[in-house]
């Protein structure tokens, strides 16, 4: 309901403001061409007839714009409602022209606006092959999609007068290895919008180094061009600039570009074209620019010998890079041509070296941007050597020839020649051999594979296994040393009491000696000594043998004699059991047999 | 179930936490395998903008490799910076080492290296060798041995092993510790040594002001150390050759 409401007063606020119409026209120029507007102060204005614009060339329009507006000011809302009818025209001869009133029917009520008198600037860039435009033609940055323009219509077709592509040189003679200027240029009547232009196929400069300029931005400058009897909006879709490489006739091979030209579609229903873009249809269109033959003038004969093959204007400078020169260390000259011309065809200057000194080839590195007359920039020829001897030389003036395109000549240049004071470098040939290799090789490759991290410096798992070994290792070796000490101390005191219990051994015998058997008598005397000696030197009692025994106690510094005794001693107790009187010496043996003991006791030093 | 088996349990955590990291090397593989390809068609901004986008990743793991880039696309002070900072990350990189020395060779500016005591240089060569991480490896292997060879000192039965086995084991201990010391030393060589490399032409004065005497004009790969004198705007650097010289703070200097 409220809404309903709302509409009423709204339209009723319309209606009212129907009696207030106004309808303007007026024109501004846009330098070279005219807007020419018709104003009416309401939404829902009809039938629009223009005046009769026969003294112009409709470039675009009628294009009808609506705009609704509401304001607030203090409260109280004003609403403002226009229609604009806008054309845009380009007069046909300058002088005085009054353009008549239009018609518009605002809800029924027909309106007509003023009349318009001005004074009219025409064209001047028109007819005939116009270079980019005079001074009349109207520099726009529009695209061609441009929303001033109404479109063809569906269907009709786009013929060679309503859209071609033609390349322009920009001189027409030319030297060998002169740089030329190809430019190819979309022509578009007017009404005849583009979307896009693209090359459909490279084109294959034979005899001659091309390249390429790049255009600035994405949208194509145009330009409005009067061109027998039509206008054209013209641009620049490519340019190439190319060095001829040898004389004669030169044809640069035509070059196809595919366009797309954007066509109104009639009787459209409004709800599809809502949805569907506006009710336009793309036509590809294909444009093939002719072939272009140019005359390429050889350069003057004969060629001076030394001739660099530079073609333009150069300047040169040669310089020392380094300082100081010092035996045994590379130095750099570096020659620079700076210039506009053909700088990537340019050989290296020959440069004559002191004979004592190592050279190597020229290193040459180009810094260059392209424009219309050539390269623009620098090459530099990067000359390095190592001088041998300490001494005073002489870098000789190189020379530098060229044609210079200006005069038409050949020109030599010089640079200045140089003193070189060599000093007592403090590198050594192997020093200056290192550099020399480094400076013929290659950087190594890339790493593929990544450098292993385990148990990488400085991290906790480093640490962690550092201590754990440690720790491991620590464990571990008080386990074994608690081990051998238990073994040796098991050893020391059998050593220690080894006397002892022998002497005790003996006692036994001797209380036994009249109720024991002779030989089982003197094997136990026997095994007493052994097992001391045993003991004692801590070897097994089946080692020990007559010979070892001596050699021992030999090694512990016993008196032979007492040695003697001994081994006298133990081969009487294995004999004594079968010779006569056995038992009567069973005494004397066991005394023998612990003197020895005590005295060895005494001897050997544990 | 598990904490009836805590090997078992151990073993399971620890291979899933090795998958996690394959996995997790996974995507820089493919990434890093996009940027080698690159290279090795020779587009190296490709190669250099995908290398700078995985260091951005994993930092520093590929300073060698973006060195590579600008070498070949003839930006040498860019090269330099990405050698120096592998061979900064570890001074055993041989390949680091030998392009950043090469790439010397393409500069401006030549400087011979101030002169150093003979032992000095050697030394420095000798534990350049090895990485730290491979140091601190010896360390470790030294370090075993050294305890195994003591049980010989406690075990021997005859003097001459248990001699042996006590001389051999300091010996081995004292091996730990060098390589422990080196390993430090070839970790901890830039800790402190910031570092400049020129980009762009600059001038040098021989103290902190503009109206000071100049010195050399500086040109792109230089490689600057830094001094602890500052002036405001000004930074006292060394140059190659052992000088000092003051500049002034600028995007003419890559930080290293």
């Amino acid at each position: 309901m409220k809404h309903r409401l709302l509409l009423f007063l709204l339209s009723a606020i319309q209606i009212f403001a129907a009696y207030a119409q106004t309808f303007k026209a007026q024109i501004e120029s846009r330098g070279g061409y005219y807007s020419l507007i018709f104003t009416v102060s309401s939404s829902s204005a009809e039938g629009f007839t223009p005046p009769s614009l026969a003294a112009f060339e409709v470039l675009s329009g009628p294009n009808t714009s609506v705009s609704n507006s509401i304001e607030v000011v203090n409260g109280s809302v004003s609403r403002k409602s226009s229609t604009t009818y806008t054309y845009i025209v380009s007069p046909r001869k300058s002088g005085r022209i009054t353009i008549g009133p239009a018609t518009v029917k605002v809800n029924g009520r027909t309106l007509r606006s003023n009349s318009v008198a001005f004074n009219a600037q025409a064209s001047t860039a028109g007819n005939g092959r116009g270079q980019g435009g005079g001074n009349g033609s109207a520099h726009s940055s529009q695209s061609h999609a441009d929303e001033n323009v109404q479109p063809q219509q569906a269907g009709s077709p786009v013929t060679m007068r309503d859209l071609y592509i033609d390349v322009v040189s920009s001189r027409t003679k030319v030297r060998e290895q002169e740089a030329v200027l190809l430019t190819y240029r979309i022509h578009a009547r007017t009404g005849v919008v583009l979307q896009g232009t693209s090359l459909a196929q490279k084109p294959d400069f034979k005899g001659l180094i091309s390249q390429e300029i790049p255009l600035p931005g994405n949208q194509i400058e145009t330009v409005l061009e009067h061109k027998n009897g039509t206008t054209y909006r013209t641009g620049t879709i490519l340019q190439y600039v190319i060095f001829p490489q040898h004389s004669g006739k030169l044809t640069i091979p035509s070059i196809t570009f595919g366009t797309t030209v954007i066509q109104q579609e009639r009787d459209i229903d409004p709800v599809d074209a809502f949805f569907n873009g506006g009710g336009t249809i793309g036509v590809n269109v294909k444009r093939t620019v002719a072939p272009l033959t140019l005359n390429i003038e050889p350069l003057p004969q004969p060629r001076p010998s030394g001739f660099s093959g530079a073609v333009g204007k150069f300047t040169i400078k040669g310089e020392l890079l380094n300082k100081t020169l010092r035996t045994n260390d590379a130095a750099t000259y570096r020659i620079t041509i700076e210039g506009t011309g053909n700088l990537k065809l340019i050989t290296a200057p020959s440069i004559v070296f002191p004979k004592d000194f190592d050279t190597f080839d020229a290193k040459s590195n180009e810094q260059s941007s392209i424009t219309a007359e050539g390269q623009k920039g620098k090459v530099t020829f990067d000359y390095t050597f190592i001088p041998q001897n300490v001494g005073q030389y002489t870098l000789p003036a190189v020379s530098f020839i060229y044609f210079d395109t200006e005069s038409g000549s050949y020109k030599t240049l010089n640079t200045q020649s140089l003193k070189l004071n060599v000093e007592k470098g403090n590198s050594s040939k192997s020093q200056s051999d290192r550099t020399l290799q480094l400076m013929r090789s290659d950087i190594a490759p890339l790493h593929t594979e990544k450098a292993a991290s385990l148990l990488a410096w400085g991290t906790a798992a480093y640490w962690l296994s550092f201590l754990g070994i440690a720790l491991v290792g620590i464990l571990s070796l008080s386990w074994v040393s608690r081990y051998a000490r238990n073994r040796s101390d098991i050893g020391r005191e059998r050593v220690r009491t080894a006397a002892r219990r022998a002497l005790k051994a003996l006692d036994k015998c001797a209380k036994q000696m009249s109720t024991t058997e002779s030989a089982d008598f003197y094997a136990s005397i026997s095994r007493t000594l052994i097992g001391y000696l045993s003991d004692t030197f801590g070897v097994g009692q089946s080692e020990l043998t007559s010979d070892t025994i001596a050699s021992l106690l030999a090694e512990a510094k016993v008196d032979t004699e007492v040695t003697n005794r001994l081994i006298a001693l133990l081969e009487s107790c294995r004999y004594a059991a079968y010779a006569p009187g056995a038992s009567e010496n069973k005494a004397s043996v066991s005394q023998e047999a612990a003197d020895i003991i005590r005295i060895l006791d005494k001897g050997i030093h544990h | 179930m598990f904490s009836r088996f805590p090997m078992t349990r151990r073993f399971i955590v620890f291979l899933f936490s090795f998958c996690f990291i394959a996995v997790m090397n996974a995507a820089p593989r493919v990434a890093s395998d996009e940027a080698q390809a690159a290279y090795l068609r020779k587009d190296y901004v490709a190669a250099a903008v995908a290398y700078e986008k995985l260091e951005k990743a994993e930092p520093g793991n590929y300073n060698y490799n973006l060195g590579n880039c600008y070498y070949r696309l003839g930006d040498y002070a860019r090269a330099i910076l990405y050698y120096r900072r592998a061979v900064r990350l570890n001074p055993a990189d041989k390949d680091a080492a030998f392009n950043f020395e090469l790439t010397q060779t393409k500069l401006t500016d030549r400087f011979d290296a101030p002169s150093e005591m003979f032992f000095v240089t050697w030394m420095r060569s000798f534990i350049d060798t090895n990485s730290a991480s491979a140091w601190g490896h010896f360390a470790l292997a030294f370090l075993v041995a050294a305890f195994a060879l003591l049980t010989f000192y406690f075990l021997g039965k005859k003097m001459w092993v248990r001699k042996a086995g006590f001389f051999l084991s300091l010996t081995f201990f004292v091996f730990t510790f060098a390589s422990w010391l080196f390993a430090y030393l070839e970790n901890n060589r830039f800790d402190g040594v910031e570092e400049w490399v020129v980009a762009n032409e600059v001038q040098t004065y021989t103290s902190p002001s503009f109206s000071s005497k100049k010195g050399i004009q500086l040109h792109e790969g230089t490689l600057l150390r830094l001094t602890d004198e500052t002036n405001g705007n000004w930074q006292e650097v060394v140059l190659p050759d052992g000088t000092s010289v003051w500049v002034v703070k600028s995007d003419d200097f890559l930080k290293v």
